[in-house]
């Protein structure tokens, strides 16, 4: 009896959460800034942020994951910085090359909301359709002696099988 | 008495199994059979003689450029489904042909719709002007570039002299772009760049299957 309970419990373990009838898989993702590419010696700060100290200008650039195999749909792609980066700075930018690699997409979709509040700098944007084979990132321009200490992207993103 | 009867169920239960096994191994071959050759009768085989003899009496090209008018049958769409290619898989080659083709294509119809923009000149002087100077900054040993920009697309055209100055300019020129909705960068292999930049708050032209005329 113990053991088919375990199975059972393994079972239903092993059903993704996120996957419904109509063959969609939503992914709600929070990273840490810490992760992102950047330039320059920029360093690791608090666990999650990171910093410029470097005395110039830096640029982070935080990729998002998504499916390149087909069109994804990101519903909600965020950015929080701490009041030091204008958020202005920030862009969502989608890169797709073609499979030869002789050319090559950027777009830059527009923000759809750009604020500071209690501190914090913030950028969304939404519903940005990817095309297949495209890279995303959110990248951001940190000035000199700012440092970034909560940064994280969210993306929420539901992709057709 | 008890030992008797236990007999008897013993023996009952031999004689069962002799039998079982018995038909089971009747039946078998016979089963087998049915499923590797299906029943046909014989009208059926005269019927496919017929077609077959049909078949070869017309040329395989005249089937395939004079196609009949009769309705084909269930059998023959078997028959077809028999004798079909098997799906052919493009080579590598072949892909990187057919990419190259597209991209080609897709040139030609931004080139094209640039072509047919009306000028904006309130915005356009000023944003070649900013282009150049991004460019001039950022690249400096690029020295032949010609920008051109109408009313929602720009041209930029690079030609790259130093080595590894296309490469350059491929990876970092997107950091360096003032603010625009969209760019295509494009090398056709001699040393080129062509990159068609999109106005910020304008639509980048869709090229589709639809969009090239040529097909």
């Amino acid at each position: 009896m113990k053991k088919l309970l375990a199975t059972l419990a393994l079972s239903l373990i092993a059903v993704p959460l996120t996957a419904n009838a109509a063959g969609e898989q939503r992914y709600n993702l929070s990273m840490p800034a810490s992760t992102c590419h950047h330039t320059g010696a920029m360093q690791p700060y608090a666990a999650t942020g990171i910093g410029n100290w470097t005395g110039v200008p830096q640029v982070v650039s935080c990729p998002i994951p998504t499916e390149t195999d087909a069109t994804t749909t990101l519903y909600n792609t965020s950015i929080t910085t701490n009041a030091g980066v204008s958020v202005i700075d920030c862009t969502l930018r989608v890169v797709q090359t073609s499979l030869n690699g002789q050319s090559a997409w950027v777009f830059w979709p527009n923000a759809t909301a750009q604020n500071w509040q209690s501190g914090f700098g913030y950028a969304a944007w939404q519903n940005i359709t990817l095309p297949a084979s495209s890279a995303t990132a959110i990248t951001c321009t940190v000035p000199n002696n700012q440092t970034v200490w909560h940064y994280n992207a969210r993306s929420n993103w539901t992709q057709q099988i | 008495m008890r030992t008797f009867w236990i007999s008897v169920i013993f023996l009952g239960l031999g004689g069962l199994s002799v039998v079982a096994w018995s038909r089971l191994r009747g039946t078998q071959p016979s089963a087998v059979a049915e499923f590797a050759a299906p029943s046909e009768n014989e009208d059926d085989l005269r019927a496919r003689l017929a077609r077959l003899e049909h078949l070869a009496g017309r040329s395989v090209a005249a089937a395939i450029s004079q196609p009949s008018n009769e309705k084909p049958s269930d059998k023959d769409a078997v028959e077809n489904e028999t004798h079909a290619e098997p799906p052919t898989v493009k080579s590598i080659e072949d892909q990187q042909q057919e990419q190259a083709e597209r991209n080609r294509k897709e040139t030609e119809f931004l080139n094209e719709n640039f072509a047919k923009q009306a000028d904006d000149p309130a915005w356009s002087r000023g944003f070649e002007t900013t282009l150049q100077d991004k460019i001039s900054k950022a690249f400096p040993s690029t020295n032949d570039v010609q920008v051109e920009c109408r009313s929602s697309l720009c041209r930029v055209a690079i030609h790259h002299v130093e080595e590894g100055g296309q490469a350059a300019f491929l990876r970092d020129f997107p950091n360096h772009v003032p603010k625009i909705a969209a760019m295509r960068l494009n090398t056709d292999g001699t040393g080129q760049t062509t990159v068609h930049i999109v106005r910020d708050g304008y639509p980048p032209p869709t090229f589709t299957a639809e969009s090239d005329t040529s097909l």
